[in-house]
C-alpha cells in the first residue's frame, strides 16, 4: 500500500502545476522596469531549505527544486541573475524577510500577515493540504477529527494561518521541520502532520517511514506563488509579467524534470500513465522490499528507543534507588543509634525506678532512727543544760576539799545542793532514761550507717567491677534494703546454701536479685493473699550456683510465656513499671555473665525464678558506665 | 487537774522511748508499739491526743486513727510518718481527718507546740462534754438548703455537682476567686468545693485562707493526684475535709461530697468544734492577690455574721419549740 501512497502523490501532483492560460514566451520589460533593475543589482532571493521537490537547498548549498527552476527561467527572460541567500529553516526565512532582509521569494502563500510586507504574483504551484497519519490512525481522519488529535505542522508554514483561521479549536503544534514532525508522527509522538503531498512524499521516500499514510484533505490549498518585498512594486510588476510569461510547455518542462526525478525514471509524463501498471508492479516488488525492510529498521529502531528509553528510566531508577537506599540506611542507623541511647537510658531510669521504690521505704528507714536519734540528742542537750548546776556544786565540793578551815555555812550550803541535785536527778528518773535514750541514739544512728552502707553497695550500678562474692551475702544485703517492700505480711524464708565464691559484677547481681524480690512482692500484693510468702535459696552443685526467688503470688498468665524477657514488655500499670525489669535480668545473667535464668509459674500459685551462674565465668558489662556517662553527656 | 493523757503508738519502741522523753513531763503519756493495745486504751482512758506512726505490721496509721475517731471523737489525731506517699496523705485526710501530719525526722520544738496545742483544744472538747460522735454517712436532715460554692474554671464539675445536690443544696459557681468572693457575700456558704486545676498554686492557698479565716467551712478538693507534700499542707495549713483524686468514680465523689454537708450541718449545730480545724499559718508563697485576699477576708467576715445570726435564730426557735 506505501507504494500505491506514493504513487498516489506523485500522481496528485501531476494535475497541481498550475496550468496558466497560454501566454506570449516573450516577455517585454519597460524601460523603467530594465532601469529599476539596472540600479538593484542585487536582488536577494532566499529559498525555503527543505521543501523539496519544491525548493530546497542541497548539502552543497545549491538551490534545487521546481521553484529553482521557476526562478532560473524568469532570470533568462528578464535578463537578471537574483542572489539566492539561504536561512537554515524556512520560518527563518520569512522572519528575514519581514525583517527586509530578503527581497524575493519564489515559492510561498500568499496570506493576510504576509501580505502586510509581501506583494504576491499568480500563483504557479497549487498544493494541497493533507492531512499525514500513522497506520495505527484506522480510516480516513477529516479536518473535525484533528480536534482531538496531537497534530503537528512545520513551523511557519502557512497551515497555521488557513487552519487556525477557521478552526481555532485545533491546536496545532509546531514542528521544528516537517522531516521532525513526520519523524515523530512515525514514532507515535504525534498523532497527525499536515503538510503538502509533495514534500511529504520526498521525505518519506528518503526517510523510510513505512508506517505514514495520508489520512485525508483538510480542504485546503496553499498556492505557490513568486512575493516581492512590498516596498518594491515594480519588482513585483516585473515577477508578475515573468510568471505571466511562462508558458505551457515551459510548466510540462519544468513538472516532469522534478516528477520524473522522483519517481526515479526517465520516462516522459505521456508515458506515465501507459507504464503504471507495469511500473506498479515494479514499484511494488521494490516498494515492498523496502518497505518491509524499512518497517523492520523502523520497528527495531523504535523498539531499540523503547528499550533505551527504558534503560534509561531503569538506570535512572537504580540510581534512585541506591540513593534511597543510603538514605535508609543512614537514617535507620540515626534511629538505631538513638534507640540504643534511649535503651541504655531506660535501663538506666528502670535501676532508678526500683531504686526509686527502694529509696521510699529506705527514706522510712532511715527517717525512724533519725527521727528518735535527732529527739534523743535534743532530750539530752536539756538534760545536759539542767545538771550545768552540777558545776557548782563541783566548785564547791574542790573549795571545801582543799579548805579545811571552810565554814560550817559552807559545807551546809554544799550538803544542801548535793541533796537538791540527788532528788532531783533520782524523782525524774532521768540518769537512767538518758542512759537509755544515748544507747538508742547510737543503735539508731548504726542503723542509718548500716543502711547507707547497703545502699552504696547495692547501688554501685554504673561500675562495672568483677568481685568475687558470695551471692549469699548479696542476697541478704538486698534483702535489707527490700525491708520495706516485705515489712507488712509477707513471710521471708531464707534457705542459703553452702555455696562457693564466684566472679561477677555483684552491684549487677544485686540488681537482678533487687528486681526479682520487688516483683515477688508485687505479685503477692496483686495476688491479694493475706499472707504473702517469699522463699530464696541457695545452692552449689559443683560448676553452678544456684538461686532460686519464689513467691505464692499472682503467677504469670501463660501468655505471656517468653515476652516477660522483652524490652518494654509490662502488665503493670502505667507508670509501675517500664517493662524493663526482667529484660535487664536477662541481660545480667545471661548475656553478661553466661549464666541462665528460668521461670516456672503457675497463674494465682506463684512464681519461681531461678539463676544459675558459672563459677568459672566472670561478667562482661555490657553497657558500661562510659555509655552512660556519655548519654547523659549527649542528653545534657 | 489531773494531766491530759498521750498515747503514741509506734512499731518502733526507740520512737516510744524518745517521744515519751519529751513529753513525760508534761502529760501522762502512755506508749505502745501494738494497734490493738492502743484501741484498748482509747477505749479505757480518756486519751487527749493521739499519735501515731503509719507503717505498722498491724494496721497501717490512717486506719488506727480512723477508728480512734469513732471510739474518742474527743481524742485530737496526729499521724507521723516516715515516709508519705499519696496514699497515705489522701486517706490521712478522708480516713484519719487527722489535725496533723507529722513527717519523721520531727523538730522537737514543732511536735511540742503541735501536741501542746492539739492537748488545748481536746481539753475543751471533753470540758464541753456535750460534743455528740457523728457519723458522717447517716444523712441528717437538714432544716434549711445547705449553701454550696464550686469554685471551678470550667463549668462541667459544677452541673454534676448542681445536678447531684439540688434537692438539698443551693449550689453556686465560682469561676474566680473574685465570683467566690461576690458569693460569699450572698449567700450562706457552708460547703466549698474546689476543683483545684494541675499546678495551680491559687486555690489551694484559697482553701487556706477559706479556712483560717472561718474554720467552720467544711471545704473539699478535688484534684490531680499531686506531690505529698502538697497534700500535707492542705491537712495541716487547710484543714480540708476531703480529697477527692479526680479519678475517683463519680460515686465516691457524691458520698465525699455528702459527708462534708452533714458535717457542715452537725458543726453548724456544735460550733465549739470549729477549734479543731485550727489551721497553721499557710508557709507557702501568697499567690492570691493582697486585693484578692482582701476581698476574700471582708466577705468571709460577712457570711461569718450571717451565718451567726442565722444561727442564733435557729437556737432561739428550738427553744421557743422545747417551751
Amino acid at each position: 500500500m506505501r507504494n500505491a501512497v506514493t504513487i498516489f502523490c506523485i500522481l496528485l501532483l501531476q494535475g497541481l502545476i498550475y496550468s496558466s492560460p497560454a501566454l506570449p514566451a516573450e516577455l517585454m520589460l519597460s524601460t523603467e522596469e530594465k532601469q529599476w533593475l539596472a540600479d538593484h543589482p542585487i536582488i536577494r532571493l532566499s529559498p525555503d531549505p527543505a521543501f523539496a521537490p519544491i525548493e530546497e537547498v542541497t548539502d552543497n548549498g545549491e538551490y534545487v527544486g521546481m521553484a529553482a527552476d521557476y526562478m532560473e527561467l524568469i532570470e533568462k527572460k528578464i535578463n537578471f541573475k537574483f542572489t539566492v541567500v539561504t536561512y537554515p529553516t524556512w520560518k527563518q526565512v520569512v522572519k528575514e524577510t519581514r525583517a527586509g532582509k530578503v527581497d524575493v521569494l519564489a515559492a510561498i502563500t500568499q496570506s493576510v500577515q504576509r501580505r502586510e510586507f509581501l506583494n504576491f504574483t499568480t500563483p504557479h504551484i497549487r498544493l494541497p493540504g493533507m492531512i499525514i497519519v500513522s497506520d495505527r490512525t484506522p480510516g480516513t481522519v477529516s479536518i473535525d477529527d484533528l480536534k482531538s488529535m496531537r497534530v503537528a505542522s512545520p513551523a511557519g508554514y502557512v497551515w497555521f494561518d488557513l487552519i487556525g483561521y477557521d478552526h481555532p479549536e485545533i491546536k496545532l503544534l509546531e514542528a521544528a521541520t516537517l522531516r521532525q514532525g513526520l519523524h515523530d508522527l512515525s514514532f507515535g509522538l504525534l498523532d497527525a502532520v499536515v503538510a503538502d503531498p509533495a514534500t511529504v512524499t520526498q521525505i518519506i521516500k528518503e526517510d523510510g517511514l513505512g508506517n505514514l499514510r495520508i489520512g485525508g484533505e483538510t480542504g485546503y490549498f496553499f498556492d505557490l506563488a513568486f512575493a516581492a518585498r512590498k516596498d518594491w512594486p515594480i519588482l513585483h510588476g516585473i515577477l508578475q509579467k515573468s510568471v505571466q510569461s511562462i508558458t505551457e510547455q515551459e510548466h510540462r518542462s519544468i513538472f516532469d524534470r522534478w516528477i520524473q526525478f522522483s519517481a526515479g525514471t526517465g520516462v516522459s509524463k505521456n508515458t506515465i500513465i501507459g507504464l503504471v501498471v507495469g511500473l506498479a508492479l515494479v514499484i511494488l516488488l521494490a516498494l515492498t522490499f523496502m518497505f518491509v525492510n524499512r518497517l523492520l529498521r523502523i520497528r527495531v529502531a523504535r523498539q531499540t528507543q523503547e528499550l533505551n528509553k527504558v534503560n534509561e528510566r531503569l538506570s535512572q531508577m537504580n540510581v534512585d534507588l541506591e540513593e534511597r537506599v543510603q538514605k535508609r540506611t543512614m537514617d535507620l542507623e540515626k534511629a538505631m543509634l538513638k534507640l540504643k541511647k534511649s535503651q541504655a537510658k531506660m535501663v538506666q531510669s528502670e535501676k532508678m525506678a526500683a531504686l526509686g521504690q527502694m529509696i521510699a521505704g529506705i527514706a522510712h528507714e532511715i527517717n525512724t532512727p533519725l527521727g528518735y536519734a535527732h529527739s534523743n540528742v535534743m532530750v539530752l542537750k536539756d538534760f545536759v543544760a539542767r545538771v550545768r548546776f552540777l558545776d557548782d556544786i563541783i566548785d564547791s565540793w574542790k573549795k571545801v576539799r582543799s579548805d579545811e578551815s571552810s565554814s560550817k555555812e559552807v559545807v551546809t550550803v554544799l550538803f544542801r545542793e548535793v541533796d537538791h541535785a540527788i532528788n532531783a536527778l533520782n524523782e525524774e528518773g532521768l540518769i537512767a532514761e538518758c542512759e537509755e535514750l544515748a544507747v538508742d541514739t547510737l543503735y539508731g544512728l548504726d542503723q542509718i550507717s548500716e543502711i547507707t552502707c547497703n545502699l552504696k553497695a547495692i547501688s554501685r550500678l554504673n561500675q562495672a567491677k568483677i568481685a568475687e562474692v558470695n551471692l549469699n551475702d548479696n542476697i541478704q544485703r538486698t534483702l535489707k534494703l527490700a525491708k520495706n517492700l516485705l515489712k507488712d505480711n509477707i513471710d521471708v524464708d531464707l534457705s542459703l546454701g553452702e555455696i562457693p565464691l564466684i566472679k561477677c559484677n555483684p552491684s549487677k547481681i544485686n540488681q537482678v536479685l533487687l528486681n526479682l524480690i520487688t516483683n515477688a512482692c508485687h505479685a503477692i500484693t496483686m495476688s491479694g493473699k493475706s499472707q504473702g510468702k517469699l522463699s530464696i535459696e541457695t545452692s552449689y552443685d559443683g560448676g553452678r550456683v544456684h538461686v532460686s526467688v519464689r513467691d505464692n503470688g499472682i503467677g504469670i498468665p501463660k501468655s505471656v510465656g517468653k515476652k516477660m524477657f522483652d524490652p518494654f514488655y509490662t502488665t503493670k500499670e502505667v507508670g509501675q513499671g517500664t517493662g524493663l525489669g526482667l529484660s535487664i535480668c536477662y541481660n545480667i545473667i545471661v548475656k553478661e555473665h553466661k549464666g541462665k535464668i528460668r521461670v516456672k509459674t503457675r497463674e494465682g500459685v506463684g512464681t519461681r525464678f531461678m539463676i544459675s551462674l558459672r563459677t568459672d565465668v566472670a561478667g562482661s558489662p555490657a553497657i558500661d558506665a562510659d555509655d552512660l556517662q556519655q548519654d547523659r553527656a549527649d542528653t545534657g | 487537774m489531773s494531766r491530759e493523757a498521750l498515747l503514741i503508738v509506734d512499731d518502733e519502741s526507740r520512737v516510744l522511748r524518745s517521744l515519751k522523753a519529751i513529753f513525760r513531763s508534761g502529760y501522762q503519756v502512755h506508749t505502745t508499739t501494738n494497734c490493738l493495745e492502743a484501741l484498748q486504751f482509747l477505749k479505757n482512758e480518756k486519751i487527749n491526743t493521739i499519735i501515731s506512726d503509719q507503717r505498722m505490721p498491724e494496721m497501717r496509721g490512717v486506719d488506727l486513727l480512723h477508728q480512734a475517731r469513732q471510739i474518742s471523737p474527743n481524742t485530737m489525731r496526729l499521724l507521723l510518718t516516715g515516709y508519705s506517699d499519696a496514699d497515705s496523705t489522701q486517706d490521712a485526710i478522708n480516713e484519719g481527718e487527722v489535725y496533723r501530719y507529722i513527717t519523721k525526722p520531727w523538730g522537737q520544738d514543732e511536735i511540742r507546740s503541735v501536741v501542746a496545742d492539739a492537748m488545748k483544744i481536746s481539753q475543751n472538747l471533753f470540758k464541753v462534754d456535750h460534743a455528740p460522735s457523728y457519723d458522717a454517712a447517716t444523712c441528717i436532715e437538714a432544716v434549711d438548703k445547705t449553701g454550696l460554692l464550686v469554685l471551678d474554671k470550667r463549668v462541667a464539675i459544677s452541673e454534676v455537682i448542681k445536678n447531684l445536690f439540688r434537692e438539698s443544696c443551693e449550689v453556686h459557681y465560682a469561676q474566680t476567686i473574685e465570683d467566690a468572693a461576690r458569693v460569699f457575700v450572698r449567700h450562706p456558704i457552708k460547703v466549698v468545693i474546689v476543683n483545684v486545676p494541675p499546678g495551680n498554686g491559687d486555690y489551694p492557698s484559697f482553701l487556706k485562707l477559706v479556712k483560717s479565716q472561718y474554720p467552720l467551712m467544711v471545704t473539699v478538693a478535688i484534684m490531680a493526684e499531686s506531690d505529698s507534700d502538697a497534700i500535707i499542707s492542705l491537712i495541716n495549713q487547710g484543714q480540708i475535709y476531703r480529697y477527692v483524686p479526680v479519678t475517683v468514680p463519680a460515686g465516691r465523689t457524691r458520698i465525699c461530697i455528702q459527708s462534708a454537708i452533714n458535717y457542715a450541718h452537725h458543726l453548724g449545730m456544735h460550733p465549739e468544734l470549729a477549734e479543731r480545724h485550727r489551721v497553721e499559718e499557710d508557709d507557702a508563697p501568697q499567690t492570691i492577690s493582697a486585693v484578692n485576699r482582701g476581698r476574700i477576708i471582708e466577705s468571709m467576715s460577712m457570711l461569718k455574721r450571717r451565718l451567726l445570726s442565722m444561727r442564733t435564730a435557729a437556737q432561739s426557735n428550738r427553744v421557743q419549740l422545747s417551751d
